[in-house]
């Protein structure tokens, strides 16, 4: 551990979400420019570098409790963060500060110089919402957080509106969505609250796995399951999302897309195996058939929705709502190899479609427009922003030496395992349908001859590329070298299927 | 007064609702503070207080017009105290974290007198919160008032 930070170390889950709520309510003080930025770039840099000491201490010496203003739990609120949190807190963190990194042009190209200050204390408030629902150990703060975080991005995607007016419809539909969401979690704690007294989550499982309540319970469950399927995008709630991410600024779909619903997904896992009732860690039959089949139903619909998108930003946004089939499939039925594939594919899907999102936006700042007919002939024109969208496909399809193919890999021998096959032909029909829709954008970057009247344009500038290349290139190095990224991963499941962690 | 013509058609027109609103605003201000000194040991609080001190002002907006406010109010103070407040909030929680307690323990502010340190910490805390929501009450209400700007 670095030095300096010892002292801190009791304090690292709050630390994690102060660093960027302290960060947030600072950046408007700091006036126009690049200040804003840089301030944020700085702030995340500070709290990726917690997440990983985090995240090397719990595996050294298990889950961290936090009492905050020592009040011990359950009477108090108690932050809790395990392997699984740590897990995530990690993925939001790293990717937020690439992305963060790779934003300075895009924001400035996209938002009103006068609303730059607001716009990254928003930014950074978001992701303080986010980390907060990672860390927290109490469900009623989870809702808080959620608000925070939703209520902030709600703002992020309707500051696309200089770029394109629909941003604001988009939001709007979000708005009511998200909030329809945020509710019904709400009742469902609410419902949990009634029927044990108690909010704190480990305190919570304990006792409806002593006495599961009946109606109540399964009244709280319901509730839940739909909030968080709307929250997560799931399949058939997945319809703000695309819509949502392609009017967005560029940078805040990269954001959102990478952090937002690998959260929802989070929730998920916490709500549904160490706080509601299982059966002896696992789900109950119909809870696995509902979510194995939407969680079919998105990546069937998603794939075939995403090759037949007039725009990157689009197919992108299409291909999300696959992938997020693909990581509920794995944790609803249950299996040590597929939530472990699960948890895997949920910080790999991160990290490339992070990536793919930021080259969307690249070609968005170089050719105003990422629609596929103004991009014939790109992989002439931007080789290096051109190669790592197919990079990024080729992971999201799942080839051997990308990151795609390890988890898909543990997902489809956790489904094969738990004598669910049908699951598994689904896994291998939707990355069959991801080369589809790769290829679609490799015929047209590739194959097609440049339109003769384009305007010369350059390749985009090296600070944007990088920070694309960074996410990209950890992706295929994590699939050549997934040994420490499975080992933990394999923690975390085995955490959640021994109920609580 | 040099915004004199653009205040003229924002101000209320009415003599009396300009003097008795005028009046009522100093003893909400008083009410406010009241309630946000009592927060800690009665009914009462920084969110309560803050409403009530932007009621305030929101009420001097409605008589005064925007401009009005702007010369007793300046729009940069409001969109500090925004910020101020959090930063109030979260650096007691800080400084019992320096001072070797929990985040928000703050009794660790003064380990031989834990009983006032408490009260000293709800007391910051409380002042955070009453200052952010008074002045975002105030914002939201002024960016109704203006439009989309």
């Amino acid at each position: 551990m670095l030095n300096f930070l010892q002292p801190w170390s009791l304090h690292f889950p709050v630390l994690l979400v102060l660093i960027p709520l302290l960060g947030g309510v600072l950046a408007p003080l700091l006036g126009r420019g690049s200040r804003g930025w840089a301030w944020a770039v700085l702030t995340m840099g500070f709290a990726t570098l917690i997440a990983i000491e985090m995240l090397l201490a719990i595996r050294a010496g298990g889950a961290i409790s936090y009492p905050l203003g020592g009040w011990p739990p359950p009477f108090g609120i108690e932050l809790r963060v395990d392997m699984l949190s740590a897990i995530v807190a990690l993925v939001v963190t790293s990717v937020s500060w690439i992305v963060t990194i790779y934003a300075r042009r895009s924001v400035q190209m996209e938002i009103p110089g006068d609303r730059l200050g607001p716009f990254w204390a928003v930014w950074l408030l978001a992701i303080t919402g986010l980390l907060g629902i990672v860390v927290s150990g109490d469900a009623f703060n989870v809702y808080v957080l959620l608000e925070i975080s939703s209520l902030t991005i709600y703002g992020l995607i309707a500051m696309g509106r200089s770029r394109d007016r629909k941003a604001l419809v988009s939001a709007f539909n979000y708005l009511i969505l998200g909030s329809i969401g945020a509710s019904f979690i709400l009742i469902g704690i609410g419902l949990l609250y009634a029927h044990t007294g108690t909010l704190n989550m480990s305190d919570l499982h304990q006792r409806l796995q002593a006495n599961d309540g009946g109606a109540t319970v399964l009244t709280a469950r319901a509730f839940l399951l739909v909030g968080l399927a709307l929250k997560m995008a799931l399949f058939p709630l997945h319809f703000w999302m695309p819509a949502a991410y392609s009017t967005a600024p560029s940078a805040v779909a990269g954001l959102l897309s990478a952090t937002a619903t690998k959260v929802g997904i989070y929730m998920a896992m916490r709500f549904l195996y160490t706080v509601l009732p299982t059966e002896g860690g696992t789900l109950t039959d119909p809870n696995i058939w509902l979510l194995g089949g939407c969680a079919g139903g998105a990546i069937f619909y998603g794939s075939i929705q995403a090759s037949r998108q007039p725009s990157l930003s689009l197919l992108l946004g299409y291909s999300s709502v696959a992938q997020v089939g693909y990581i509920v499939l794995g944790l609803a039925v249950g299996h040590i190899d597929a939530m472990t594939g699960s948890i895997l594919h949920l910080m790999f899907h991160a990290l490339m479609k992070g990536g793919l999102f930021l080259c969307a936006g690249i070609f968005l700042y170089r050719l105003g427009t990422n629609d596929f007919t103004q991009l014939a002939g790109i992989g002439r024109r931007m080789p290096w922003t051109s190669a790592a969208v197919v990079l990024g496909g080729l992971g999201m399809i799942g080839i051997p030496g990308t990151a795609g193919f390890i988890s898909k890999l543990h997902l489809l021998r956790g489904l094969f395992l738990a004598d669910y096959p049908i699951l598994a032909m689904l896994v291998l029909l939707g990355s069959a349908m991801a080369a589809i829709y790769t290829w679609r954008f490799v015929e047209i970057a590739y194959l097609k001859p440049v339109p003769e009247d384009a305007e010369e344009i350059l390749e985009a500038p090296f600070d944007m590329l990088w920070p694309v290349w960074l996410l990209i290139g950890s992706s295929l190095w994590l699939g050549l070298n997934p040994a420490p990224v499975v080992e933990i991963a394999t923690d975390a499941a085995r955490a959640l299927l021994g109920g609580g962690g | 007064m040099h915004d004199s013509g653009s205040r003229s058609h924002e101000m209320s027109e009415s003599v009396v609702l300009r003097t008795i609103g005028g009046m009522l605003i100093p003893y909400i201000l008083i009410f406010g503070f009241y309630v946000q000194m009592h927060g800690e040991i009665g009914p009462g609080g920084g969110f309560q207080a803050g409403v009530l001190v932007a009621a305030a002002f929101i009420l001097h907006l409605l008589l005064f017009g925007r401009s009005g406010t702007d010369r007793w109010l300046p729009r940069w103070l409001v969109d500090l105290s925004m910020s101020l407040g959090v930063l109030l909030y979260a650096g007691t929680g800080v400084a019992c974290m320096a001072m070797g307690g929990h985040f928000l323990d703050y009794s660790a502010l003064d380990p031989t007198h834990p009983a006032e340190a408490e009260a000293l910490g709800m007391t910051l805390v409380e002042a955070g919160v009453g200052l952010t929501v008074a002045s975002v009450v105030l914002t939201i209400v002024r960016k109704v008032q203006g439009g989309t700007r």
